[in-house]
C-alpha cells in the first residue's frame, strides 16, 4: 500500500512538474558531468550559459502576454524586434554611447513598437482561431520589408553603412564602440579567468520578470487571462475581449523591441536583414520547454525554459563537438530546438505548474 | 469499419498482393538501373601490352552514332555511354566501315576498350579501367552551413538567394 | 441579389488574384522582359512546379490545411536523385531510379508526418512546419555525415574532399531536363516540354479519379467535419494519415522534375523553399486552406512565378538596387500568404457570424467585442 502510494506520487509529481522538464534538466546535468571528461570546461560553459539566458529571456518572456489572452503563440516576434532594430540603428546613427546609447534605444524603439504592436494586433482580431500561421507569416513579409527599407533608408553613420556604395546598411553593426555589455559588465561578478557572470544583464531579466509578474496581478492583467481562458466569462463581466488582446500583443512587440536590445548589447552587434527570422522560434522553444503551453504560461515557465533550452544549446553542441571531434553544431542545433517545438505541439492541452 | 478481423482468405490474398507490388517495385529497379546505368568508354588505339596486337595507324570510330572521334596510333579518347550493349562503327584510314557490338559490365563505371583487339577479334577486348591515383576536385570548404548568427537554431527562411534559375 | 452586391463579393473572393494580376501587369513594363521570354518562362515554370504544388491538394482536402510537410518528402526525393547519381544513372531512368528508391523513405516520411500531425489536430500548419525543420536536421545529419562514412558512396566525385558527406551542389547533369526533352515541341517562338506535361496531366487525372474512390469521399468527410465523419464510421486518423503519405510521395516526385529541370541540386539547400513556393502559389490561384481546386493550382503557379519573373527587374528599376528585386520578391512571396490566410480567416468568421445572425433573426444586440 505504502509502496504504490509513494510511487503514484512520483508520477503525480512528475506530472505536476512536466516530463520533458525534468529529462531535459537530468540530460543537461549529464552533460555537465560529461563536459569535463571530453575537454569541455564546466565553468567557461556556466558563463556562457548565464549570458545567453540574460540574452534571451526578454524574448521569451515577450511571449507571454500573448498566450495568455488567448493570441496563442507569437509567431511574429519578428515585428517588435524590428522595432528594437531601428531604435538601435537610429541610437548608432545618433552617435549615442554607452548607458545613454543603450537607453536610447529602448526608447527610440518604443514609439515603432507601440505603433506595430497596435496594428499587429488589430489583425490579430480578425482572425481569431488562425493566428500563429498568419502571425509568422505576417513576421516574415516584414523583416522582407524591412529589408527592403534597410537598404532605402537615409542613414548616415559610417560605421553603419556599406563602404563601398555609401548607403544601405550593412548586414551586422558592431556595437563595440557604442554600448557592448553595458549591461553585462554591471557589477559584473569575475571566478577565475573563464567564468564571468553577466550580474547586470541579469538583474535587467529579473526586474523585466518581476515587473511582468506584477502586471499579470493587476486588474489589466488579470482581465487579459480571463480573456485568454474564458472569454465568454470574460466578455459577460464587460471586459472588451478585442482590447485585451490588442493590449497583449502591443506589450509582447515592446518586450521584444527590448529583448533585441539585450540581446545586442551582449552579442556585440546588431543583426539587420534576415536575421530576425529566427528568433521567435528560439523563443517558442524555449517557453514550451519550461511547460508552457499555447495557453498558458507563466514566469516560472520563462525562467526555467530558457536556462533549461539555453543550458541544451550551448552544452550540447559543446559536448558533442570535442567528444566526436567534429562540427555537428549546427544539425544538432536544428535537431534539439524543433523537436522540442514538435513535442510540444504535439501533446495534450494539459499544462504542468 | 476498420476495426473488424477480416477472414484468413482475404487476408493471404492481400499478402500476395503486397508481395507481387513487391516484386514489381524490385524488377522495376533492376530495370531502370539496367537501362539507365551509364558508363565511361575509353577507347584505345595503342600498342596491346602483351604485344599481341599493334596500334593501327588511323582510325575514326563512331560509338552509337555519336559524333566520330579520330585516333592515330597511340592515341586515346573517351565516349559516355548509357545502358549494357554498344553499337561501334570503326572506319580505318582507307579502309572499310567495320561495326562491332560490345557488352559492358554493369557493375563497373569505366572501361577500356583497346580497338586494335577488337578489330583482330583478340579477346579480351574490353577491360576495366583502373585509373592512376587522381586528386579529388578542388571544392568549397566543409559544409555549407555557416550560420552567422550563433543563436539561430531553426533557420526559417529564405536566405535572399535560394531562388528558382535565372534564365 | 442587387448586381453591385456579387460585383462586391466576387472582388472580395477573388481579391488575391485580382491583386497579384494589377502588381504583375504593372511590373512587367519596368523589368525590361519581353513577353515571349516570360511566355516561356510561364511555360517552364509550369512543367517544373505544377506537380509540387499538386501534390497540396489531397490534405486540404481531408481538412488539414497547407502542408508544410512536403519538404519531409523533397528530402525523399533529394535522397534518391543523390544515389541515382552516385550510381551513374542517366536519363529518364536515372529519374524514374530516384523516385522508386525514394519511394520507402517517401512512404516513411509520410507516416511520421500524419502521425505527428494527428497529435497536433487544430495546429497542423504550425506544427507541419517545425517538423520540416527537425526532419532538415535529420537530413542534415544523414547526408553531411553519415553519407560516404557509415552509408557507402560509390562515385567518390560527389564526396567531400574530408571523406565524407556529399558535397554542397550535386550536378545532375546525367539527368538534366531529360523528362522535359524527352518529348519537346517548338510552337513558334516557345518549346514545350510535353512529357513533362503529360505527367502532370497523368496527375490531374488521378487526383480527379481518387477523389471519387471510397477513400477519397473519406477523405472529404473527414476534411468536413472530423466528428460527423468518425460517428459515420470512417477511420479518421487512417485517412488522415493515408493524405498525407499520399501528399508527401506526390511532393517526392514534384522535388525530382524540379530539379531534373534545374539541372543541379544544392544538397543541403533545395528543399528550404520547395513549400514557401508550393503555397504560396496554391494560395495566389484563389485555394484557401479549407478548399483548393485544380484550376487554383494552374493559375497559381503561372500568377506567381510571372510576377517572381518580373520583380527582381521592376525592383531594380523602381529603386536602382538588384538586391531589393530579390527582397520584393520575398515580400510578395510572404505577403500574399499572409495576406491569402488573412482574408480566408476573416471570410469564414464573417460566414460564422451571418449564420449566427440570421439564427438569431436579425437585429441583435452587439454583445460586447468580439
Amino acid at each position: 500500500m505504502r509502496g504504490r502510494a509513494s510511487v503514484n506520487s512520483l508520477r503525480q509529481f512528475g506530472a505536476d512538474f512536466g516530463w520533458p522538464r525534468i529529462i531535459i534538466f537530468f540530460f543537461l546535468v549529464a552533460l555537465f558531468f560529461a563536459a569535463p571528461l571530453v575537454g569541455v570546461r564546466v565553468d567557461a560553459s556556466l558563463s556562457d550559459v548565464f549570458n545567453r539566458f540574460g540574452q534571451n529571456a526578454f524574448f521569451v518572456l515577450a511571449l507571454v502576454p500573448m498566450i495568455q489572452s488567448g493570441c496563442g503563440l507569437n509567431f511574429g516576434l519578428s515585428l517588435g524586434i524590428i522595432a528594437g532594430l531601428l531604435g538601435a540603428t537610429l541610437s548608432v546613427q545618433l552617435g549615442l554611447h554607452g548607458a545613454a546609447g543603450f537607453f536610447g534605444a529602448l526608447a527610440l524603439s518604443s514609439p515603432f513598437a507601440i505603433v506595430f504592436g497596435w496594428l499587429y494586433g488589430k489583425l490579430l482580431n480578425k482572425v481569431k482561431g488562425e493566428e500563429m500561421t498568419i502571425a509568422m507569416y505576417v513576421g516574415f513579409a516584414g523583416v522582407m520589408f524591412m529589408c527592403i527599407m534597410w537598404l532605402l533608408l537615409p542613414y548616415t553613420a559610417p560605421d553603419m553603412i556599406w563602404g563601398y556604395a555609401g548607403k544601405g546598411l550593412r548586414t551586422t553593426i558592431s556595437v563595440e564602440n557604442y554600448w557592448i555589455h553595458i549591461l553585462n559588465d554591471f557589477l559584473a561578478v569575475k571566478v577565475g579567468p573563464f567564468f564571468r557572470f553577466p550580474t547586470g544583464e541579469i538583474l535587467f531579466a529579473a526586474l523585466g520578470a518581476y515587473l511582468m509578474w506584477l502586471f499579470l496581478r493587476t486588474k489589466t492583467g488579470t482581465a487579459m487571462t480571463a480573456v485568454g481562458s474564458n472569454p465568454d466569462y470574460a466578455r459577460a463581466s464587460g471586459i472588451s475581449v478585442d482590447r485585451m488582446r490588442t493590449i497583449s500583443v502591443v506589450i509582447s512587440t515592446a518586450l521584444g523591441a527590448v529583448g533585441i536590445i539585450v540581446y545586442q548589447q551582449s552579442f556585440g552587434f546588431i543583426q539587420l536583414y534576415n536575421a530576425p527570422l529566427a528568433m521567435p522560434f528560439t523563443a517558442i522553444a524555449a517557453i514550451l520547454i519550461g511547460g508552457a503551453s499555447v495557453k498558458k504560461a507563466t514566469m516560472l515557465h520563462v525562467v526555467v525554459g530558457t536556462f533549461l533550452f539555453q543550458g541544451l544549446l550551448t552544452m550540447t553542441p559543446s559536448v558533442i563537438n570535442s567528444w566526436l571531434q567534429t562540427d555537428m553544431s549546427e544539425v544538432v542545433r536544428i535537431v534539439v530546438s524543433n523537436g522540442i517545438i514538435i513535442y510540444a505541439l504535439t501533446r495534450k492541452t494539459k499544462v504542468s505548474k | 469499419m476498420s476495426g473488424t478481423v477480416p477472414d484468413p482468405k482475404v487476408k493471404t490474398r492481400r499478402l500476395l498482393v503486397r508481395l507481387c507490388l513487391l516484386a514489381v517495385y524490385a524488377g522495376l529497379i533492376a530495370l531502370v538501373f539496367h537501362l539507365g546505368k551509364g558508363h565511361t568508354l575509353i577507347l584505345d588505339n595503342m600498342d596491346a601490352q602483351d604485344g599481341s596486337v599493334k596500334a593501327i595507324e588511323s582510325l575514326s570510330v563512331s560509338v552509337d552514332g555519336q559524333e566520330p572521334l579520330d585516333l592515330n596510333a597511340g592515341e586515346r579518347d573517351q565516349a559516355k555511354v548509357q545502358g549494357q550493349g554498344h553499337r561501334l562503327e570503326i572506319t580505318v584510314k582507307d579502309g572499310q566501315k567495320v561495326e562491332k557490338r560490345i557488352t559492358v559490365p554493369l557493375s563497373e563505371d569505366t572501361l577500356l576498350v583497346s580497338l586494335p583487339r577488337l578489330l583482330a577479334g583478340v579477346q579480351p577486348a574490353v577491360t576495366v579501367f583502373v585509373p592512376l591515383e587522381a586528386p579529388a576536385p578542388a571544392e568549397d570548404q566543409g559544409n555549407s552551413n555557416a550560420f552567422t548568427s550563433p543563436s539561430a537554431p531553426a533557420e526559417p527562411e529564405p536566405a535572399a538567394p535560394a531562388k528558382p534559375p535565372a534564365p | 441579389m442587387s448586381g453591385k452586391r456579387t460585383f462586391g463579393r466576387f472582388l472580395r473572393e477573388n481579391a488575391v488574384i485580382l491583386l497579384f494580376l494589377i502588381v504583375t501587369v504593372l511590373a512587367i513594363r519596368p523589368s525590361g522582359l519581353s513577353l515571349v521570354y516570360i511566355g516561356q518562362e510561364m511555360i517552364t515554370r509550369l512543367g517544373r512546379d505544377s506537380f509540387l504544388v499538386l501534390a497540396l491538394l489531397l490534405p486540404i482536402y481531408a481538412g488539414m490545411g497547407l502542408n508544410f510537410g512536403m519538404t519531409l518528402g523533397a528530402m525523399a526525393g533529394q535522397f534518391g536523385l543523390i544515389m541515382a547519381v552516385n550510381y551513374n544513372l542517366l536519363g529518364v531512368y536515372g529519374l524514374v531510379f530516384a523516385a522508386l528508391i525514394s519511394l520507402p523513405v517517401s512512404l516513411l516520411m509520410g507516416y511520421i508526418c500524419g502521425v505527428v500531425l494527428n497529435k497536433a489536430k487544430g495546429r497542423e500548419m504550425v506544427t507541419g512546419y517545425i517538423l520540416a525543420f527537425f526532419i532538415n536536421g535529420v537530413y542534415q545529419f544523414v547526408v553531411l555525415y553519415l553519407m560516404g562514412s557509415v552509408i557507402p558512396v560509390r562515385s567518390r566525385a560527389i564526396v567531400l574532399s574530408r571523406g565524407y558527406g556529399i558535397r554542397n551542389t550535386l550536378n545532375l547533369d546525367g539527368v538534366r531536363q531529360t523528362l522535359d526533352t524527352m518529348l519537346a515541341l517548338r510552337v513558334g517562338p516557345f518549346v514545350l516540354p510535353i512529357a513533362t506535361f503529360l505527367v502532370i496531366a497523368a496527375l490531374c487525372g488521378f487526383i480527379i479519379w481518387f477523389k471519387k474512390t471510397k477513400l477519397g469521399q473519406d477523405m472529404r468527410a473527414v476534411g468536413h467535419d472530423m466528428h460527423v465523419a468518425e460517428s459515420a464510421g470512417v477511420p479518421v486518423d487512417r485517412t488522415r494519415i493515408i493524405a498525407i503519405i499520399i501528399s508527401t510521395v506526390l511532393a517526392t516526385v514534384g522535388q525530382i522534375i524540379f530539379l531534373q529541370n534545374m539541372g543541379n541540386m544544392a544538397t543541403y539547400n533545395a528543399h528550404d523553399q520547395t513549400s514557401f513556393f508550393a503555397v504560396a502559389a496554391i494560395l495566389v490561384g484563389g485555394a484557401s486552406v479549407k478548399k483548393a481546386t485544380i484550376p487554383n493550382v494552374f493559375i497559381g503557379v503561372c500568377l506567381l512565378h510571372v510576377l517572381f519573373v518580373v520583380s527582381p527587374g521592376a525592383g531594380q528599376k523602381l529603386f536602382g538596387e538588384a538586391m531589393i528585386g530579390e527582397y520584393f520578391r520575398q515580400f510578395i512571396g510572404y505577403g500574399v500568404i499572409a495576406l491569402s490566410l488573412v482574408l480566408y480567416a476573416w471570410r469564414s468568421r464573417r460566414e460564422a457570424e451571418r449564420l449566427r445572425e440570421g439564427l438569431r433573426g436579425g437585429a441583435a444586440a452587439e454583445g460586447g467585442g468580439k
